[in-house]
Parts: structure tokens; sequence; C-alpha cells
């Protein structure tokens, strides 16, 4: 089921009223009532694919409860590895099957062997990436005893496949989310009109800016050869703003909806186009992957400690994976190396962790300093989106090619007008939230209601003014 | 809660209040379009006795005028360019639903592509959107997945960003209609057009089962109205394609087949063409002229 659908629209009233009114009283049932819903929401799209999500959900309940029981350390790390080896084996399967079995192909085929092999049909199921790692956290955490294993099925199953960020995300933490499952839940007024405006705040980027953008951005890659420098330059502009709008309206919608029902989920976006390098950019941008990363890869791997040698190679690692992550294909990959090329001057000169506050913290304006910064970071960004966005790598190079010439200094051939004064409102209203969970969080908040509401009024104008006639997926689905 | 639920519903309200006003903008969208005819069709105010149904063939090849003046049936073109059989379907059951049925119907067949999935022969989506205030085009477009459910509720789906400053859509030559629908092309044919003596043979596989529903439910229409369905050939500046002919033949219920004279050596002349499927004003003074006597011997 998609957010941005009218079976959305009336699911979430109809879970709501279920969940405030028929089983508040009741832990269980209400948990069982998120379960419920949870697998209607996932189902809606696929049926079939919720018994992955289900076996998915007992091996590693199971799994949590061994390891709470055994103390053999040699027994523990096998169970682990076995909780490993499924999440990753069936992500591994639907996900790079046909990738590396054309990738094993192609080696052999260079040294002079051709093997025989057959690539199968098969269908990616939604947010299997995200699952897989959320599942994934728990048995890890409860292997490292971090937490105690749940011998609440229910409040498990409700954990895994939690409908808001069940296929895109956030990616959460056992230790943060499951605890909420074991709580009594009350209403709480000001989390509910807080989760309804980031609610509105996701629609909006997802709708009008994102969906607006991808107009442009899919007619001028996919038509790149035909187009100027500076067309294609605006092309790849279209495309920064359009994944930042599809996945962190996503995220907000996500987060808006679990505050509903009296749920936090952790903040995954913030703000990362005011990034002042790289590294900072990697703090704001799809935080709860990052952070995954960095907890179950890199700090494993040795993190920064150790030589410049070691921390270099968990770098790239780590880039290199989270852009595997993305995706079974070589641009992906190449996108996660050309952001731990970025990472590296930051990582060597010890400053990648200099911009730990954001940006014109105290002021209305950055400094000028500032601004060169988070412009040039905003430029290395765009370039590696553009990675990130082609259809494989010859593609990506005829593309940055294309920009780099003497067309680039020529007027643009594509100029929509309302898409650059949409993008300067978004802007704008973002860089006066900044400080804040979401954009709009506390914008008029001290104004009159009059005026807040005018405003939510105006943005809803703009939702309804600026959707398409058709539901537009979300770019993550695929992911 | 409580605080919670009401201050939603006031919202709500205060939005559906909101909502309202935009139909002023959404009516202001028919206001732009120069061709009225549809809307006249939806306000009830045609009652014609004749009614001309096609494509560009219908408004360039047939003259709803000369019919009206030369026979005793009040006559109008609702032909539109670029219209399939199913928009053809639509118009005629649109007519039906708010006006007095008339006593006959033209079809123009469009051959040999009547029936086949062309990109030239299309569902005119754009001649509903601005239309929309009208619930009857509105519920159209939903139940054919070209709009949202939620334009059932709120006026504001049924508007695009475009339409807010949306100026007045000026016609073009072949846009342009007189006061009965018609339009004969008087602009010069293309001097390098040939005329073509290859006959392609017609091949059924090729023909959309939807299409041929709504040629089907044209007929039934006629039938339980009490009209009479004239099937119109118009010439093409290439041998008649007596294949797709006897197609016809095989599915109409009686036989009211109008082809052009075949034999007349007027349609062997470039000069009475625009071009290879459709007349000049001078060649659809000349076809016309061959079904007003049609009607007048058929009375």
């Amino acid at each position: 089921m998609l957010f941005n659908s009218i079976d959305f629209a009336i699911f979430l009233p109809v879970v709501f009223i279920f969940y405030w009114f028929i089983t508040q009283r009741n832990l269980k049932l209400q948990n069982f009532l998120l379960v419920l819903a949870s697998y209607i929401f996932y189902g809606w799209w696929d049926w079939r694919f919720l018994l992955l999500i289900v076996f998915s959900s007992l091996v590693d309940f199971s799994i949590g409860i061994q390891l709470g029981k055994q103390q053999n350390e040699r027994v523990r790390k096998q169970l682990l590895w076995v909780s490993i080896l499924v999440n990753l084996g069936f992500l591994g399967f639907f996900k790079y099957y046909n990738f590396f079995l054309e990738n094993f192909q192609t080696a052999f085929s260079f040294f002079g062997h051709s093997i025989q092999t057959s690539s199968l049909q098969i269908i990616l199921p939604v947010g299997i990436s995200f699952y897989t790692f959320q599942t994934l956290s728990y048995s890890i955490d409860v292997y490292k005893k971090q937490l105690e294993p749940t011998k609440d099925l229910v409040a498990f199953l409700a954990f895994v496949s939690f409908f808001p960020q069940l296929v895109a995300g956030p990616i959460e933490r056992a230790t943060h989310l499951l605890p909420q499952f074991y709580r009594n839940r009350s209403f709480d007024y000001a989390k509910a009109v807080d989760g309804t405006k980031q609610m509105l705040w996701g629609f909006f980027k997802k709708i009008v800016i994102a969906d607006n953008c991808a107009e442009f951005a899919n007619q001028i890659f996919n038509n790149s050869a035909e187009y100027n420098g500076s067309t294609l330059l605006i092309g790849a502009l279209f495309f920064t703003f359009q994944i930042y709008g599809d996945f962190s309206g996503y995220s907000d919608i996500a987060i808006g909806t679990a505050r509903l029902f009296g749920f936090d989920l952790k903040q995954n976006f913030a703000f990362p186009y005011f990034s002042r390098d790289i590294a900072e950019f990697w703090r704001r941008w799809h935080i709860s992957l990052s952070t995954w990363f960095r907890d179950y890869v890199y700090i494993p791997l040795g993190g920064s400690r150790g030589g410049l040698l070691k921390k270099v190679r968990n770098t790239f690692i780590i880039f290199i994976v989270s852009g595997f992550w993305h995706g079974a294909n070589w641009t992906f990959i190449f996108w996660g190396f050309l952001n731990a090329l970025y990472f590296l001057p930051l990582l060597v000169m010890k400053k990648n962790r200099n911009h730990l506050n954001s940006i014109a913290e105290d002021s209305f304006l950055p400094t000028f300093r500032e601004f060169i910064a988070m412009f040039l970071t905003f430029l290395l960004t765009v370039f590696a989106w553009i990675f990130f966005r082609a259809e494989n790598l010859q593609h990506a190079f005829s593309y940055v090619a294309g920009i780099i010439n003497k067309s680039l200094f020529t007027l643009p051939t594509v100029r929509p007008s309302y898409l650059f004064l949409l993008l300067m409102f978004f802007i704008g209203v973002e860089w006066l939230g900044k400080k804040q969970q979401f954009a709009i969080q506390k914008l008029f908040a001290k104004k009159p209601k009059a005026l807040r509401w005018s405003f939510y009024i105006f943005l809803i104008i703009l939702v309804f003014l600026y959707s398409s006639q058709t539901e537009q997926e979300f770019i993550y689905f695929q992911f | 809660m409580k605080h919670y639920l009401k201050q939603i519903v006031v919202f709500s309200l205060l939005f559906f209040l909101i909502d309202k006003c935009f139909y002023f903008q959404l009516s202001h969208k028919a206001d732009q379009e120069f061709d009225k005819r549809l809307e006249y069709v939806l306000n009830g105010i045609m009652s014609k006795e004749l009614l001309v149904l096609g494509s560009s063939r219908g408004v360039h090849d047939v003259s709803a005028r000369m019919i009206d003046s030369a026979t005793s049936f009040s006559a109008y073109n609702l032909s539109y360019r670029g219209s399939n059989v199913t928009f053809q379907e639509f118009v005629l059951s649109t007519y039906l639903k708010y006006n007095k049925a008339p006593k006959i119907v033209l079809l123009v067949v469009d051959d040999d592509a009547e029936f086949k999935e062309v990109s030239s022969l299309q569902f005119r989506y754009d001649r509903l959107y601005p239309l929309q205030n009208y619930n009857y085009i509105n519920n159209e477009l939903v139940n054919k997945g070209k709009e949202s459910v939620l334009s059932r509720i709120f006026y504001l789906a049924r508007l695009r960003h475009t339409d807010i400053f949306a100026k007045k859509n000026e016609p073009n030559e072949f846009e342009e209609l007189n006061e009965l629908g018609d339009n004969l092309l008087s602009v010069k044919n293309n001097p390098n057009l040939e005329f073509k003596a290859d006959i392609v043979a017609y091949d059924r596989s090729d023909e959309v089962k939807s299409k041929l529903e709504s040629f089907y439910k044209i007929q039934e229409l006629c039938k339980d109205n009490g009209i009479k369905l004239c099937y119109i050939f118009p010439p093409n500046f290439k041998t008649f394609n007596n294949q797709f002919c006897k197609r016809i033949e095989e599915i109409v219920e009686e036989n009211a087949i109008v082809k052009y004279n075949t034999n007349d050596e007027f349609y062997l002349n470039k000069e009475n063409f625009r071009d290879e499927s459709h007349l000049n004003k001078k060649g659809a003074e000349h076809f016309t002229n061959e079904i007003i006597s049609f009607l007048n011997k058929s009375k």
C-alpha cells in the first residue's frame, strides 16, 4: 500500500479508530492489531511475500530466545551466524542473485571460459533490505547482550513489521523500538499534532517536490544524449531534489504516522543538503542506515582504531557496501566508492568531525565561508547522484561528459519556472526549520493559529495542484 | 484525544469550505476552451435531428451546415479530430443522456483504422479535462483511471497547477469550427500528394476488442432510441478498401452504408483533397451533396 494512495487514506483512520477506541485497554490486543494492520498493509502489494516476513521474524525470535538461554559462546556464535545467513540469504537471493550470475558470466568469458547459467525472473520483495536489517540488528544486539531477548512473539512480530516503516524505513533498532511495544501507550495530543504536521510535510516533499522533479529528471536522464550541458546539469539537480523529497518525505510520513500511534521513530534525515562537508552530509542523510553500518560493520571491522590504512580500508568497505545495499548495479557501487573518495581527505586530515553542530547555528544566514562549504558539498553530492540515477556506468560517464563541455554555458532547454519557484520555497522552509526534527515542526508555532492553519491549508492546496493524476511509487521501495 | 479529533474535524471542515471556492477556478477552466460543443451537449441545449459523429474525417469531410440547409433535418457536427470510436460512443451516450434523441446519426468511419490501435485515433481525454466542473465528466475520468477518486469530493483534486494561470486557447486553422461544428479545409493541399493504387489487405487480427464493443454499443444506443444509424465512408486519395467495407457490412445490423461514389472521377483529382485522408472544402462540399441526396431519397 502506498502512503500517497486512497487505500492508505481509508486504512489509516480505520486502524487509528480500532487502535485507540477498541483495543486501547489491552496491550496485547493493541499489538496484535498492529501486526494485523501491518500484514494487511504489506499484503496489499503481494500477500505471498508476507510468508517471508513471518518466516524471517520467527527465525530471529527463536534464535533470540536460544541466545538468551545459551551460555556456550561457540553455540551462541553459531546461532548468530544462522540468523545472519538466513536473513542475508534471502536478501542475497532476491536482490543479488542475477547480478552475481551475470558478473560471474562476464568474468569467466573475459578469461576465455564461457559458462552456461540461467538467470531467474525474481520479484524483489518490497522493503526486504529494510526489514532484514531491522531483524538482524535484533539478533546481533541480543548476541552482544545489549538487549534482553523478547519472549513476547506478538510484540516481536509487530516490531519487525510495524507498517509505518516496514517498506522504506527508518531502519529501527530493537533497543529503541521493541521496548515501545511492551509499554502501555496513551494518546498524547502534542505528539499526535506533531505527527500530523510531519505527515503533511512528508506528503508535500513527496508529491510536490519529488514527483514534479521526477518528471523532468526522468525526461532528461532518459534522453541525455539529446540535451546540452546546462540541461543535463539541471537534470542532475532535479534528481538531487527528487531523491531527497522522495525518501525523506517517506520517512516523514512514516515517523508522523508512528507518532499518531504513540511511537517514536528515529530521525532519518537532518537537512543533509545544508551540510558543510561530506562527513556532515553522511551524518544527516539516511541516518538509520549510516548508523546501522557504523555499528554493525564499521566498528566490528575495527572502526577508527588502528592505523590510517585500516581506517581508510574500513571507510571504503562501509561506503561500497552501503552503495551495494541500494541495488544490484555497478552504478550504486561506484556511487558508494565516490562518496568514500570524498570522505578520504577529511579522514586523513582528521577533519571528519569538524561540523557536529548545524550550519548558521546562531544566526539567520550562514557566513560566506559556510556558504561556500555548503555549496561545494552540495555540488559534490549532485555529481555523485548522477551515478546513482544512471542506467549503467557507461550512461553515467557519458552524462558527466555531456555536462563538462562548452554547452554548459548555454541556456538550458528545459526550464520549468514553476518548479524553480517551488524549489526555492521548499529550500526556504527547510532553512527556516533546520534546527527542528522536520522543517515545519515549529514554523509559526508562536504565531496566531489562523496563520498556522493558513500555512497548512496552503501546503495542502499545493499538494492537490501539483499532484499527478496517478499515484507515484517511492524510489526507495526498489531497495 | 477528543481535542485532537475536534481540531482535525474543524480543520477538515475549513479546508472543505475553502475547496468549494475553487469551483470558480474550475468553471473558469471550461471558459478557456474555444470548442464548446461538448459543453453544449452537457447543458442539454442541442436537440438536433441529425448528428455527425467521427474523427477528423467527420469534421473536415462532412458539412452539417449544408445538410442543415438542404434537408429538413436540423444538423450538427459532433466529430472530434483524432478521436476513436470509443470516444464517439461516449459523445453519443452523453448526448442522449442530456438531450432529446436525434432522428439520424451519421457515423463517419475511419477506413481501415476504425478498430485498430493507431496513435492518431485516441480517446480525447483532453476534451474532458476542461469540463471537470461537470460531475458526469469527472466521474468518467475517474472510471477510466485518469483522475483521482478524491476528485469526487474535492474540487481542488480536479485542478492542476497549469489551470491556475491558463490563458484562453486559440484555435489553429484545423481546429476552427463554424456554428454547426464543421471545419471544411480551405488550406492548400500537399503538392506532393500521390494517388495510392495499392490495396492493403485488411487484417482482422489487428482489431481491438474494446473498439469493436464501442462500435456495437453505438448501434445498440441508436436502436434503443429509435435513431437511424448511417455509416459514412468518405473518400481517401487511394483505392477504396472493399475488404474493410465488407467487414463493416458484416457487423452492422441494417444496410445503411453511405460510401462515396467510387466511379466519380472527382475523387481522383488531388485538387479536391487536403491530404491522403481528408478532402478540402471543395471536395467536402461535393461529398456532402452525395450524403444529402441519400438523406433526401431515404426519407
